[in-house]
C-alpha cells in the first residue's frame, strides 16, 4: 500500500500523467497518476489516503522546489495536470462526502483586472495541498465574492491582482466579505502587493507565493 | 520639427523568437529546460504566425516640457512621470511616445488552452505573447534610434507607466496622445490595456542625452519573477 502511494506521489512530482505519456523519459511505459490512483482505490486504499499520502505529497514537493527556483512554472503545471488525472478518480468520494478535504478557499482576480496565470497557479497548488478550491475567475467584483462566501461559510477568500490600479479593489472586496460573513479570513497576493499594503488595508494574510499561502492554511487546521 | 506619428506592423516571423528565448523567459537557462518543454515551445512557436497581430505606433514630439517634479507636457497633454524618470530625461529635447501590441489572439488562445486543461501549452503561449510585444517594441526602438543617430541625437532608455514611480493611473492622460482604439488597443477604466499583451511608454531623445538607467535597474519590485530568478542564479 505504501509503495503504490509513494509511486503516485512520484508521478505527480515529475508530471507523469498516465501510461501513454512519454514524459519523464525514464518512466516511459509505466503507469502514471491516472492508473495508479485507480489501482490504489481498487486495492482498497482509503480515498482520503490516496489524496493525502499520494497526490498531495507529490504536489507539495513541487511546491517547495518552485519556491526555491529549482523548477519553474511549466513543471508545476505538468504536476498539476498529473494531479488532476488522479483527482478525477476521487471525485465520487468528494461528492458523497467520504473524503473530507482540509478546507475550502474561494479565489479570484479582483474587479478591473484580467490577469489569471498567477491566480491559476495558486488555485492549482492549494488544491494540490488537499483543499477544495472555488475559482471565480477574473474581474470578480465584491458582490460575487460575497455571494460565494455566503454559500460557503468558513471558506478562506483569496484575492489576486497584478496592477496597482486594481489592487486597491482588494480593500473594498475584503471589507465587503468580512461585513457579510464576519470572521472570514482574507488572503491577498500578486506582484505589486506586499505585507505593508496588506496591513494597511486590514487583510489577514499576504503571501508572495503559493507555498506561503499553503503554509498559512496548513497552520489553520 | 513637427510632431510625427508613425505606425508599424510586423509578422511573427520577423521577430525571431527562439526556443531558447522562451526558455529563458520562463526561468530556465538557455537550452536547459527539461523534456518535453523544448518540443512544446517549438510547436507553440509554429502556431504563432496565425495568432499574432503585431502593431505599434510611435508619436514623436519635441514640443516637450519637463518640470523638476516630473510632469511632462506635450501636444496639449500633461502627465506625471515622477522624479526618478524625470531625472533620467532631464536633457531630453523631446519624447517618442509608443503603444504596441501582439494582438488579442495569442492571449485568448492561451486562456482557452488553460481552461481546457492544456496548462503547459497555454502558459507557453502566454510567455510567447509577452516576448512578442517586447520584441516588437525593441524593433520599433531600433528604427527610431537609427533615425536619431542620423539626426545627430541619442535616445534614452524606455520607460513605461507603472514603472519607476510613473503611476499606472497616469496612463489615462498618456492615451490621449493617440486616437481612440489606435492599433486596436483600448484602455479600461482600471488602466488595463486590452489586448493584454500590450505595452506603452516613452523614449526620450536629444543631442545631450546620456546613457540612462533602464527600468530593471531602477525597479524596486522585490517579488519580480525576473529578479528572484536572477538572484537564485547568482547564489
Ligand atoms: C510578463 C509581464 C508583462 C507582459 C505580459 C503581461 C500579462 N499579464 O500577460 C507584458 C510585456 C505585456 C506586460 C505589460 C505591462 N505590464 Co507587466 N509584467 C510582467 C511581469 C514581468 C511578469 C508577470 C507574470 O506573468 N508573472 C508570472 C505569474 C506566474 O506570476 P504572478 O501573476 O505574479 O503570480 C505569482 C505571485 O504573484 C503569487 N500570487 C498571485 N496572485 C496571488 C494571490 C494570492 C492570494 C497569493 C497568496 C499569491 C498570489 O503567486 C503566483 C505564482 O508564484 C510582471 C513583473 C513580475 N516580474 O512579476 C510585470 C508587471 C505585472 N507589469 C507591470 C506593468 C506596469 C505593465 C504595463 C502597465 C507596462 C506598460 N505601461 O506598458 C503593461 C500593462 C499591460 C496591459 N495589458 O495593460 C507591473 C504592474 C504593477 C503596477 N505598477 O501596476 C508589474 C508588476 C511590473 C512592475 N512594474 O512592478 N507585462
Amino acid at each position: 500500500m505504501e509503495e503504490i502511494l509513494e509511486k503516485l506521489a512520484y508521478c505527480v512530482e515529475f508530471g507523469k500523467i498516465n501510461l501513454a505519456s512519454p514524459y519523464p523519459p525514464d518512466m516511459r511505459g509505466q503507469d502514471g497518476a491516472d492508473e495508479l490512483t485507480k489501482k490504489a482505490l481498487e486495492m482498497g486504499v482509503p480515498p482520503t489516503e490516496v489524496l493525502n499520502k499520494g497526490l498531495v505529497i507529490g504536489m507539495g514537493k513541487v511546491g517547495v522546489k518552485f519556491r526555491e527556483n529549482k523548477v519553474f512554472v511549466p513543471q508545476v503545471l505538468m504536476s498539476a495536470k498529473a494531479m488532476s488525472f488522479g483527482m478525477a478518480h476521487l471525485k465520487p468520494f468528494f461528492n458523497d462526502g467520504s473524503v473530507v478535504r482540509k478546507g475550502k478557499i474561494i479565489i479570484g482576480t479582483v474587479e478591473g483586472d484580467l490577469h489569471d496565470i498567477g491566480k491559476n497557479l495558486v488555485a492549482m497548488m492549494v488544491e494540490g495541498s488537499g483543499w477544495e478550491v472555488i475559482d471565480l475567475g477574473t474581474d470578480v467584483n465584491a458582490g460575487k465574492f460575497v455571494a460565494a462566501v455566503q454559500a460557503n461559510p468558513g471558506a478562506v477568500v483569496c484575492l489576486s491582482a497584478l496592477l496597482t490600479t486594481t489592487m486597491v479593489n482588494m480593500e473594498k472586496i475584503g471589507k465587503a466579505v468580512k461585513e457579510a460573513v464576519p470572521g472570514t479570513i482574507v488572503a491577498i497576493g500578486g506582484a505589486p502587493v506586499n505585507q505593508d499594503f496588506s496591513n494597511k488595508i486590514g487583510m489577514d494574510v499576504y503571501a508572495p507565493d503559493p507555498q506561503g499561502l499553503i503554509d498559512y492554511l496548513g497552520n489553520l487546521n | 520639427m513637427h510632431p510625427s506619428q508613425k505606425d508599424f506592423a510586423y509578422t511573427f516571423d520577423e521577430l525571431n523568437i527562439s526556443v531558447e528565448l522562451v526558455e529563458e523567459a520562463m526561468g530556465y537557462e538557455r537550452g536547459q529546460s527539461p523534456d518535453p518543454i523544448p518540443e512544446m515551445i517549438a510547436s507553440a512557436i509554429d502556431q504563432c504566425a496565425d495568432l499574432c497581430n503585431i502593431k505599434g505606433s510611435l508619436l514623436v514630439s519635441d514640443s516637450f516640457a519637463l518640470d523638476p517634479s516630473g510632469v511632462i507636457e506635450t501636444l496639449g497633454v500633461k502627465f506625471l512621470v515622477g522624479r526618478k524618470i524625470g531625472a533620467q530625461l532631464k536633457h531630453a529635447e523631446g519624447g517618442a511616445f509608443y503603444i504596441c501590441t501582439a494582438g488579442a489572439g495569442i492571449g485568448e488562445r492561451s486562456k482557452d488552452l488553460m481552461a481546457c486543461g492544456d496548462l503547459v501549452e497555454g502558459y507557453i503561449l502566454d510567455v510567447i505573447g509577452s516576448l512578442t510585444v517586447e520584441s516588437a517594441i525593441d524593433k520599433i526602438q531600433g528604427v527610431f534610434e537609427l533615425e536619431m543617430i542620423d539626426a545627430g541625437k541619442r535616445i534614452a532608455s524606455r520607460y513605461s507607466p507603472g514603472y519607476c514611480g510613473w503611476a499606472l493611473k497616469e496612463q489615462k492622460q498618456f492615451f490621449e496622445l493617440f486616437p481612440e482604439n489606435h492599433c486596436g488597443i483600448k484602455l479600461s477604466e482600471s488602466c488595463l490595456m486590452d489586448p493584454i499583451k500590450s505595452v506603452s511608454g516613452i523614449i526620450g531623445f536629444g543631442a545631450n542625452i546620456r546613457n540612462t538607467v533602464y527600468e530593471c535597474q531602477m525597479c524596486e519590485l522585490d517579488t519580480c519573477v525576473y529578479r528572484t530568478i536572477r538572484l537564485a542564479r547568482r547564489k
